[in-house]
């Protein structure tokens, strides 16, 4: 059985739409990230025109990260106060990197600082997740305690100006560095057209020392105000919005973020995040040997429905 | 109501063509069995079917080329090209129109039909169709780069070339079918008959047919359209409410 994407302008099979999402969605729940550094290059892989796939991945993102962030407000795993200061942020970041992107397309440079930059930065952050994890769960064997993160409190992040009071996350730091943060994934995500969870996530635990059972619902709920942004922005401006894409993908997208949390829950902070090091580290090794080795397809061209 | 406007077009055209023709004594008229094509939620690509009859001299070999062209739109190539080691480069052309659809059909192999400057200049190869923007006409590589492009087109069946496409019948009656996958964009479609005698171009009759969406495939494209402010809105909020069932739906069923 086919169905046919009216914006795209081609038949897909719903089945594996679905499959596609609820994998994706499962992973999202588990980790806490949105999903789109996987989704859109598998739609891309299918044959969906580049704008359309970023459109969907981003509508799956906000559809996961919504399942999933509702069970993360019960257990009262959200920050609340720290995800709206990273959102603001990111909203700024978004403009500042759709500006940037538009300059370094003028520079015919898009393309390959993209590439690099998503090799660079995900095999960095891959490495020192997997490294960092592997050797807490080490120390936990060992019989030792298990690295405490909010080890300083003379850190730099509370010796800038602007202190505000975190209340649940029970920090009192300056403003100055979760928007920082913010603003940077969303530079990232705007070039990137991903929705930056797998940024924050390494972000808020290594520079903000937030309590580790904090960190995926507040990293989820930016997600899920970035991801929303973007899909409304891909409609509004791009019109690259296919409904029918996104219906199937969340169907299987939002059970499968639920499986993600109950997984989730069973796994220790260390074993998450070094399995999120390793899927980041595969992901920048698969972009990697894409820049070293001769590509398989020597040839790209655009497809009749869009995508120019 | 277009049947009916193509049908008075064949007639018309025979009675201009007609004694023009009798003197080449060959004459063809074609119809198509449906002019419309419908893209509903279940389209998977149709199969463009063309009737038609030819009558034609008792010296020599009459043969019959139809072809079937989709809506023009900009289009692109690139190749990769290898930069400091990495492959970061790329060259690319564009083209300021290429057809969406390109179908060719016939009973033999097009290039024992007629010599392959023909086929260029009758509009029967998809090559002689694209429209390369001026800035990329002087690229080096833009003949590798459009032989690459009809190549790719082709494997994605959008551009297609069937010589067991065409069937002819008794009494000078033939029948052609030309598949068109499901990634035909919706719009405009030519169809051209062309008869060849002895490789020769002898005859040709043009008719059109109209690819368009339909029902809920048709209400979603406008609205996407008309009111992309709005689709945006129902993108965000079928997320959000999609998220809160599962949740909803989940913690009925599996508590804690």
């Amino acid at each position: 059985m086919q169905v046919y994407l009216p914006i795209a302008e081609m038949a897909v099979s719903p089945w594996l739409m679905a499959t596609l999402g609820l994998v994706v969605g499962c992973l999202s729940g588990i980790f806490g990230v949105g999903g789109g550094f996987l989704m859109t290059p598998l739609l891309m892989l299918m044959g969906i025109p580049a704008p359309v796939a970023v459109a969907a991945g981003a509508n799956l993102a906000a559809a996961s990260s919504m399942s999933s962030v509702v069970g993360q407000f019960e257990r009262r795993g959200v920050d609340l106060r720290m995800g709206l200061v990273i959102s603001i942020g990111g909203i700024i970041g978004v403009g500042i990197g759709s500006l940037l992107f538009s300059w370094l397309k003028s520079q015919g440079a898009a393309e390959a600082t993209v590439r690099i930059a998503y090799t660079i930065l995900l095999g960095s952050l891959g490495t020192s997740l997997v490294w960092e994890s592997l050797r807490a769960i080490a120390k936990t064997r060992a019989g030792g305690a298990p690295p405490n993160f909010r080890r300083s409190t003379n850190d730099f992040a509370h010796r800038l100006p602007f202190k505000v009071r975190f209340p649940r996350s029970k920090l009192v730091i300056s403003v100055i560095p979760p928007l920082a943060i913010g603003i940077g994934v969303g530079i990232l995500s705007a070039i990137m057209g991903v929705g930056g969870g797998f940024i924050l996530i390494p972000a808020l635990v290594y520079i903000i020392h937030m309590p580790p059972n904090l960190v995926v619902g507040t990293s989820t709920l930016q997600v899920l105000i970035t991801a929303s942004a973007t899909t409304f922005l891909q409609s509004a401006a791009n019109g690259s919005l296919d409904l029918v894409l996104s219906a199937l993908l969340i169907v299987g997208g939002v059970m499968g973020a639920q499986f993600g949390v109950i997984i989730g829950r069973k796994l220790k902070g260390e074993q998450l995040r070094a399995l999120l090091g390793a899927l980041v580290l595969l992901v920048a090794l698969r972009l990697a040997a894409d820049l070293v080795f001769v590509p398989s397809t020597l040839f790209e061209l655009s497809s009749p429905g869009g995508g120019l | 109501m277009i049947a009916r406007f193509s049908l008075w077009i064949v007639l018309l055209l025979g009675l201009i063509i007609g004694p023009a023709a009798r003197a080449q004594s060959t004459q063809v008229s074609a119809a198509l069995i449906d002019d419309a094509v419908l893209v509903t939620s279940s389209f998977t690509g149709a199969k463009v079917t063309v009737f038609g009859s030819v009558r034609a001299g008792s010296v020599g070999r009459t043969e019959i080329v139809v072809a079937v062209r989709g809506p023009d739109r900009p289009a692109w190539i690139a190749q990769r090209k290898r930069t400091a080691g990495l492959w970061i480069g790329k060259d690319q052309i564009n083209f300021a129109a290429a057809p969406t659809f390109f179908g060719v059909a016939s009973a033999r192999p097009l290039e024992q039909i007629a010599p392959s400057d023909t086929l260029s200049l009758y509009g029967l190869r998809p090559k002689g169709q694209l429209d390369i923007a001026k800035a990329s006409a002087d690229s080096p590589l833009a003949e590798t780069l459009i032989d690459a492009f009809v190549a790719q087109r082709q494997r994605e069946k959008l551009y297609v070339d069937d010589p067991n496409g065409v069937k002819l019948l008794k009494g000078g009656l033939f029948r052609a079918d030309i598949q068109m996958p499901d990634r035909t964009p919706p719009g405009l479609y030519t169809a051209k008959v062309m008869v060849f005698r002895n490789g020769r171009p002898a005859q040709s009759t043009l008719t059109t047919l109209v690819v368009t969406k339909v029902g809920a495939e048709r209400a979603l494209f406008e609205f996407a359209r008309d009111h992309a402010v709005l689709h945006g809105l129902a993108g965000v909020l079928l997320a959000l409410i999609a998220g809160l069932s599962a949740a909803g739906i989940v913690r009925r069923f599996a508590p804690g």
